[in-house]
């Protein structure tokens, strides 16, 4: 009997060894464990140089007839903003070099109007012998044998004139010889003349406006937004992200919070906000500001290829005071218009709010459809005029022109994502965007 | 050797083997039974620092080491059901407006709110007591409890957690959820009394989905706690008496499908002023963190 109960006993605890053995190897860890298991390495894109950051909101080629211009994701833009970014870095800047005037002979051969300004000066990578400026715009002249480099400070009048080198003239020259002017629009800049000629009421003209001066073809774009890696986009706003809840919306989005911050993710983009890190202090200078920039947009999704940096300013409501940075994405020189534009407002806090939302351009339709003319930008001109007076006719006697470009506006139709070719006219700081073909007004919440 | 005296070898090696694995796979959570996350060093300095900040301790601490986890809610569609049935057996006709329905009956209307929240309106008030100020607390709470259950609003799980006046002169007799012997502070049912006559009651019910074992984690003491809530507060001008500091589940209101929410120290401040600090961040939880369109 004895011997029964021993055999009974041996079995019971060689059964119990085993599983308490398989329990250790793969069972659920202890909570504790669990807590001391939550940090990550993640591997994000780097962010871009500083030489990298910024580029031109455009580029005009001079020639006899009218202008060119150069957008971003056009063939030659990098390469000309490259070559002078170059030039820009290579120059040990002299006094010796500053001439107090252009000859008489030398003409305007190209100008980058930069908007972010492009920091110079001491510890930047352009002209970093000479003393810190902003340049709001730098001009290309030539004459027959030399080339001048004509640099416009932000916010005066001054301008900065410096004499290329022949070395580095003949590189520009044969940056332009290879630029192909094939199946390029023309372009002239909007004069009050013109305008009052081709238009039936009076504007102000706000900088350089430039206009088509031939019909310009664009097509619908397909598009899709962008993919983003969901698991790896969370762990960069949440360091611990076993404290982020979720919260599942009705229409499909989805919100992680830990009470302290939120980021919405929905099918076409993302939302993030930090409202604890709006009351904060900004000491960074534009140049650190820039910088700072490109990490956050980098860290957080990545920097595609044809998103361009389009404002960084210092800006500020109640107590909060915040650098704003905004990006948009471009497709052959033409800007991509969403809803929320992809922004960013940080502090010396860190990112207070972000939204990200980008669209590329997809597979393109399998018939080949024909690229239609948009409507003249008089007519456009005229058809903002007409909805601004009836929306806000206490606007009175002063319209400022401030923008005027053709674009795509992103919208879900019943086919997908399209890009629809619209003109973007901005008066009196409010743009209207207008069906480019029709002229029929697009309300921006019905952009997606 | 016999083989009587060769199964003792084994059943001693044996035991002593499952003993050795039972050390190494329970240790943890025998340790969070015997450990304590607040020491009588930690509760004094508690205390001082209490006290140097104007707030005085009037309830016991938690001493224990506590785990928790998140919970899954929904919105309790079927209790909205149930109650909904009820006000179109009393004949009620549907307003539909954009983001709530009404059910209109003779004398009360049900307001539902996308995001799931009930709010029965009495037009006029039901009276219940002729003169609310001359009955004691718990007597009036007595006949706030058997009203609901009359008129079918009472949740399963519904609890009495306290009573308060108004500026306005009303009586608001608040109940909170549970769920599995926790607190649930994010589901609400709230009674407002006005002159003795029910006026409103407001039920916000949400349905636990599921707990998230996988997830369950060590939480910050109470101790540590009532330092983030004085540190976010500050110290104050005049004595706070903390009343209460219990362990549950809260989260702000969402019109939303389904949400989960994390647990929470409630802490009860001169028995009117509640806050409630995250348990596993130790931030103070707000009504909503959803990322606002920017400005």
């Amino acid at each position: 009997m004895m011997e029964k109960v021993k055999s009974a006993l041996l079995f019971f605890l060689v059964g119990l060894s085993l599983l308490l053995t398989y329990q250790l190897w793969y069972g659920e860890k202890p909570a504790q464990l669990v807590e001391e298991d939550i940090y990550e390495r993640i591997l994000v894109e780097e962010p871009r140089s500083l030489e990298n950051v910024l580029t031109p909101g455009h580029i005009v080629l001079r020639a006899e007839e009218g202008s060119y211009i150069f957008k971003k994701g056009e063939a030659k833009y990098d390469s000309l903003w490259d070559t002078l970014s170059l030039i820009l870095q290579q120059i040990r800047f002299d006094a010796a070099m500053e001439e107090e005037a252009l000859p008489e002979d030398s003409v305007k051969v190209l100008a980058f109007y930069l908007d972010p300004v492009l920091p110079v000066g001491e510890e930047l990578p352009w002209l970093p012998d000479a003393a810190y400026t902003e340049v709001s715009m730098i001009e290309v002249y030539s004459n027959e044998s030399q080339k001048w480099l004509a640099l416009a400070e932000a916010g005066s009048n001054n301008e900065i004139y410096l004499q290329l080198s022949s070395a580095r003239a003949a590189v520009f020259s044969e940056m332009l010889e290879e630029v192909s002017l094939a199946g390029k629009t023309l372009y002239t800049v909007l004069s009050a003349e013109q305008q009052d000629q081709q238009l039936k009421s009076g504007l102000e003209i706000s900088g350089n406006i430039y206009v088509p001066l031939e019909p310009v073809y664009m097509d619908e774009l397909n598009l899709r937004a962008e993919d983003i890696d969901r698991s790896l986009i969370l762990k960069t706003f949440f360091v611990d992200y076993n404290m982020a809840r979720i919260i599942e919306e009705k229409d499909g989005g989805l919100i992680y919070t830990d009470g302290d911050k939120g980021l919405r993710l929905t099918s076409t983009g993302l939302e993030y906000s930090s409202p604890q890190k709006e009351e904060g202090q900004v000491t960074a200078a534009y140049p650190d500001a820039l910088f700072n920039s490109s990490s956050l947009i980098s860290y957080h999704g990545g920097w595609p290829e044809s998103l361009r940096l389009e404002e960084l300013n210092l800006s500020g409501w109640g107590r909060a005071v915040y650098y704003n940075a905004k990006w948009n994405m471009y497709y052959n020189g033409f800007p991509i218009f969403t809803r929320q534009p992809t922004r960013a407002l940080f502090n010396d806090n860190g990112l207070i709010h972000y939204n990200r939302s980008i669209f590329v351009p997809g597979d393109f339709t399998p018939e080949d459809r024909e690229q239609k003319p948009v409507a003249a930008w008089n007519d456009a001109l005229d058809a903002a005029v007409y909805l601004l007076n009836e929306q806000a006719p206490e606007s009175g006697n002063i319209m400022r022109l401030e923008e005027l470009c053709l674009g795509y506006a992103v919208r879900d139709l019943s086919n997908g994502y399209r890009g629809q070719p619209v003109w973007r006219i901005k008066i009196n700081g409010k743009a209207y965007i207008l069906d480019a073909y029709q002229l029929e007004p697009i309300r921006g919440e019905d952009l997606l | 050797m016999n083989l009587g005296r060769a199964k003792s070898i084994l059943i001693i090696a044996f035991a002593g083997l499952n003993l050795f694995l039972g050390y190494h796979l329970f240790w943890p959570d025998f340790g969070r039974m015997t450990r304590v996350a607040v020491t009588a060093e930690d509760l004094q300095a508690t205390e001082v620092m209490l006290s140097e900040n104007n707030y005085f301790l009037q309830t016991t601490l938690s001493r224990s080491v506590h785990v928790s986890d998140f919970l899954t809610v929904e919105p309790a569609r079927s209790f909205q059901g149930e109650v909904l049935q009820e006000f179109i057996k009393k004949g009620a006709h549907v307003v539909e407006s954009d983001n709530a329905t009404a059910y209109r009956a003779d004398n009360e209307t049900a307001v539902v709110y996308s995001s799931g929240l009930i709010r029965v309106i009495y037009e006029p008030g039901v009276r219940l007591v002729e003169d609310a100020a001359g009955i004691e607390a718990h007597r009036l709470t007595e006949l706030v409890d058997n009203f609901i259950e009359e008129e079918k609003l009472m949740p399963e799980g519904a609890v009495f957690d306290y009573m308060e006046k108004s500026d306005a002169g009303f009586i608001n007799f608040n109940y909170y959820q549970v769920y599995q012997e926790m607190p649930i502070y994010a589901g609400q049912l709230k009674v407002i009394l006005e002159a003795g006559e029910v006026n409103i009651i407001e039920i916000y019910w949400l349905n636990p989905v599921d707990r998230l074992p996988l997830r369950e984690m060590k939480v910050i003491s109470a101790a540590e706690a009532l330092q983030n809530l004085v540190d976010r507060l500050g110290p104050s001008p005049v004595p706070r008496d903390i009343e209460a500091i219990k362990l549950g589940y809260f989260s702000g209101e969402y019109d939303a499908e389904k949400w989960e929410i994390p647990p929470v120290w409630r802490i009860e401040l001169d028995g009117n002023d509640r806050h409630y600090i995250n348990a596993f961040t130790g931030n103070i939880e707000q009504d909503t963190i959803i990322p606002e369109q920017l400005p």
